[in-house]
């Protein structure tokens, strides 16, 4: 009877150490079945404790003591600076994946006269938004009444203001930054169709800048999207970038489009400075112009739009010895173009 | 529509004899009564010549904004 008992639970202990061994088997084979699938499946951009997450960090700031005069003709990332200016720095920073492409419009509340880089990218390229500041022509006579053609090509340094500005950065490297210095300049803004007579405004900081571009990662394009306000412009720059700027991992689909704006006015002012001549008796300081006389004109493949001519030329005479002749135009009213859309 | 150049004769109504060397033209855009782009140019020795020069000025900075 005994050995029975013995017989009986010898069995039931080996039943049950085999039934052990095989649940350890499938759950060994369980596990190697999802390394195998995990290690044969591409890593996603984000995946693995946010290592290869494209994550620019964009910052932006009022340069402590600007508000102040810079020493004369200093240059600041290519810009010869003006008193007028007002020292925007714009710095994105890129973490443990490279970016390449990196494009962008900014704009401040105040308009931009330019933008230089204060790093040492090779690639960095800005300029007014759309191209390159435009060559102008100047078309007249010379001495002989010969028809002549002046190209004025753009002055390095010089101002180019303009509401938005674009930059480009070909690359940058993994855990850099790309530091900006943006030249603000505010403008007293044009009423009735018709531009200040001084178009500087005097110097205040901006107190709000925006930023949207695109860069890629891993063959990918990702938006990039930036705003802040400058609550206390004259206060030192954060310590750290903020959190919340940019970290948005999703490819892009599309790019949404602002709200549409229509055209309610154009106004082109165009100022001729000379030297002036020993013993000429001067104009006076304006003089009328007979309405329909030498009116410009707003030409394209849409057609020409004539530019009407604002009353009077101005002529100021300047300390050394130039004058400045103010010529103003204007799109009418009862031109189809005004009232469509611009953006 | 699409516009692409701005040509804008400068008139100094027959003040001409006055001037002798064009220095500098700036040119300023503004739409809107907002959007304003501004330009200088500095020319090296031009005389001012008759009634005054006409300057005609690609909208390359400005075109993204008529279309």
């Amino acid at each position: 009877m005994a050995w029975l008992i013995a017989f009986c639970v010898g069995g039931l202990v080996s039943l049950a150490y085999f039934y052990s061994i095989k649940v350890g088997i499938a759950d060994l084979g369980k596990q190697h079945a999802a390394a195998i699938e995990s290690g044969s499946r591409p890593r996603e951009l984000g995946q693995e404790e946010g290592h290869e997450t494209p994550s620019p960090k964009v910052d932006a700031y009022i340069q402590p003591g600007s508000s102040n005069p810079y020493p004369p003709q200093t240059i600041l990332g290519g810009i010869v600076w003006d008193d007028k200016y007002v020292d925007v720095r714009l710095d994105i920073g890129v973490g443990a994946v490279a970016i390449q492409n990196l494009d962008f419009e900014v704009a401040l509340d105040t308009s931009i006269a330019g933008i230089g880089q204060i790093s040492q990218f090779a690639g960095v390229t800005s300029f007014p938004d759309g191209r390159q500041m435009p060559s102008v022509s100047l078309e007249g006579t010379d001495d002989k009444g010969k028809p002549i053609t002046v190209p004025l090509v753009p002055t390095q340094g010089l101002a180019q203001i303009a509401p938005r500005y674009r930059v480009h950065c070909n690359a940058l490297y993994s855990n850099t930054a790309l530091h900006l210095v943006i030249a603000s300049v505010a403008l007293n803004q044009a009423t009735q169709g018709r531009l200040p007579e001084q178009l500087f405004a005097p110097k205040r900081s901006p107190h709000l800048i925006k930023l949207k571009g695109t860069f890629e990662a891993a063959s990918q394009q990702f938006p990039i999207e930036f705003q802040r306000t400058f609550d206390n412009p004259e206060s030192e720059r954060p310590t750290r970038l903020p959190a919340q700027t940019v970290h948005t991992p999703k490819p892009i689909t599309h790019v949404p489009q602002p709200p549409s704006e229509n055209l309610t006015t154009i106004t082109v002012e165009a100022r001729m400075t000379c030297t002036i001549k020993e013993g000429e008796e001067l104009p006076p300081s304006t003089q009328d112009i007979i309405g329909g006389f030498g009116t410009g004109q707003l030409v394209g493949s849409a057609g020409t739009v004539e530019l009407s001519r604002t009353n009077p030329v101005e002529f100021r005479k300047q300390r050394n010895n130039e004058m400045i002749v103010v010529n103003h135009f204007y799109v009418a009213n009862s031109e189809s173009l005004i009232g469509t859309p611009i953006f | 529509m699409n516009y692409d150049k701005v040509i804008v004769p400068i008139t100094v109504l027959g003040s001409g004899r006055v001037l002798d060397q064009i220095r500098l033209v700036e040119i300023t855009m503004t739409i809107n009564n907002k959007y304003t782009w501004y330009y200088p140019y500095k020319l090296g020795p031009v005389s001012f010549q008759d009634g005054g020069p006409t300057v005609s000025i690609p909208l390359a900075g400005i075109e993204n904004v008529l279309k």
